[in-house]
């Protein structure tokens, strides 16, 4: 008999059995959590990368409320505070560590996760709102990224940040504004740790549950998509509890992934930032900014009568808005018929991506 | 099954422990002095100087960490083919399948 919510309670003593169905909709609940199926197949694999995301994510909260007890948001005391967590506190080099890449790897199975809701076209009704919901928690995810470099206030962060944000500065409009607020001024000074941390902490953290809420009630509600003409192995399983376990075991793997890279690999810190010093040769973004970046340097200055950073700005915003609205676009796989030619221009941006990337760093 | 959780949790708490009031006491872990840190791999060179502990200390760290999260994923694994064998024995229309 397959071990649910009500069978768990009948473990418990009466009394508190009792009290708890009492007080709340255990059937209701149980019900929910029966809803969901998850389809058997090839591609059954992708699955679990949504719920890595999530525990890894898990873990950049736990390590961060960590790190927050002693972090110092200030011109002064971020880089000292940083050296005395890895330095001083007990075990505080492993929950840095741990902190930072976690960080990357939860981005890295993010961007895999959309790659393979992408190429599932997972996408297709009734699941646009998952794709979009999903589409701009990749952009809150990444903004984590972005705001966390700068908090450590060294050599690295600080010219890397100065370029990332130097980026977003040729937007048409609002460009000049957006860069003000980030860095609170004209260049990234005194006021840019408060607000880069007041946004990592405070803002980006709530939109993030909030979405995350929204993405996973979808995600419920609706259950996981069966890939296009793709043959099923059996039956469907149950989320609760057959699935949730395998996740748990991935997890697992996944921690110990983790701990590897934190422990045998330990996150430094470099010199802390000088804002007199020039910067140095070879300075890049985050891997995961690269191919925006390395593009922006390909570029010639002038495209179509047009600056080359508004240009490169300009493309990336229609660009994301097209996969934004993928789901309302690609009309073939409301069908249930596989595009091509979404799936090969798809192709050809993640291979773009792949190879500048690669390029970068070699 | 009962004795094994309890064995799982004794060992991830002796691991700390272990940690905490053994060989490698907080106070006396042999930290590698004047460690050059060159942050995540980046290509320029950096002075600050900060200490992590000895890579010996940091094996056996993982060690304690490793070991009663591959046990707690065996455990898990058993677990899965337990349920999954009541999912194949149900009776056709149970319910269990959409």
């Amino acid at each position: 008999m397959r071990q649910n919510l009500i069978h768990r309670l009948s473990r418990l003593s009466p009394s508190i059995r009792t009290w708890l169905t009492d007080r709340l909709p255990v059937e209701t609940i149980d019900n929910h959590l029966k809803n969901k199926m998850v389809p058997r197949h090839r591609h059954t694999l992708w699955y679990y990368l949504g719920g890595l995301t999530a525990f890894f994510l898990m873990v950049q909260i736990l390590t961060g409320v960590l790190l927050m007890l002693y972090y110092k948001p200030t011109i002064d005391g971020a880089h000292q505070s940083v050296a005395y967590i890895i330095n001083e506190v007990p075990f505080g080099w492993l929950i840095r560590s741990v902190h930072s890449w976690a960080a990357n790897l939860m981005i890295a199975a993010l961007l895999l996760h959309m790659v393979s809701v992408f190429y599932l076209q997972a996408y297709r009704p009734p699941r646009e709102l998952m794709w979009m919901s999903g589409f701009i928690l990749l952009f809150l995810i990444l903004g984590f990224g972005f705001t966390g470099y700068l908090l450590p206030w060294d050599d690295v962060a600080f010219y890397a940040t100065q370029i990332g944000t130097e980026v977003p500065k040729s937007i048409p409009f609002i460009g000049p504004t957006l860069v003000g607020l980030l860095r609170g001024g004209e260049d990234i000074g005194e006021a840019t740790i408060p607000r880069m941390y007041t946004l990592h902490v405070f803002v980006l953290p709530i939109a993030t549950l909030f979405l995350i809420g929204v993405h996973l009630f979808l995600n419920q509600y609706y259950g996981s998509s069966k890939p296009i003409k793709t043959p099923l192995k059996g039956e469907d399983i149950p989320f609760y509890p057959n699935f949730l376990l395998r996740d748990f075991r991935i997890w697992g793997f996944a921690f110990i992934l983790l701990l590897c890279l934190s422990i045998l690999m330990p996150w430094g810190l470099g010199e802390e930032a000088d804002l007199l010093r020039p910067a140095p040769e070879g300075v890049k973004p985050e891997w995961y900014f690269i191919p925006m970046y390395q593009t922006l340097s390909i570029l010639p200055s002038q495209i179509l009568m047009i600056d080359g950073e508004t240009f490169l700005n300009i493309v990336l915003m229609i660009g994301g808005l097209i996969v934004f609205l993928l789901p309302f676009l690609d009309r073939k796989a409301k069908n249930e018929e596989r595009n091509k030619f979404i799936l090969i221009t798809g192709t050809i941006i993640i291979v773009y991506c792949i190879g500048i990337t690669i390029s970068a760093y070699m | 099954m009962h004795a094994l959780r309890m064995f799982i949790i004794l060992m991830i708490l002796s691991s700390f422990s272990s940690l905490q009031t053994g060989s490698h006491t907080i106070d006396s872990v042999p930290y590698e002095s004047n460690v050059v840190v060159i942050s995540a791999g980046e290509p320029f060179n950096n002075e600050t100087k900060i200490e992590f502990p000895s890579f010996s200390y940091r094996v056996t760290l993982l060690l304690y960490f490793v070991i009663p999260v591959l046990i707690l994923v065996f455990f898990i694994m058993i677990k899965i083919r337990q349920l999954d064998h009541t999912v194949n024995d149900d009776p056709p229309n149970s319910g269990l399948s959409s």
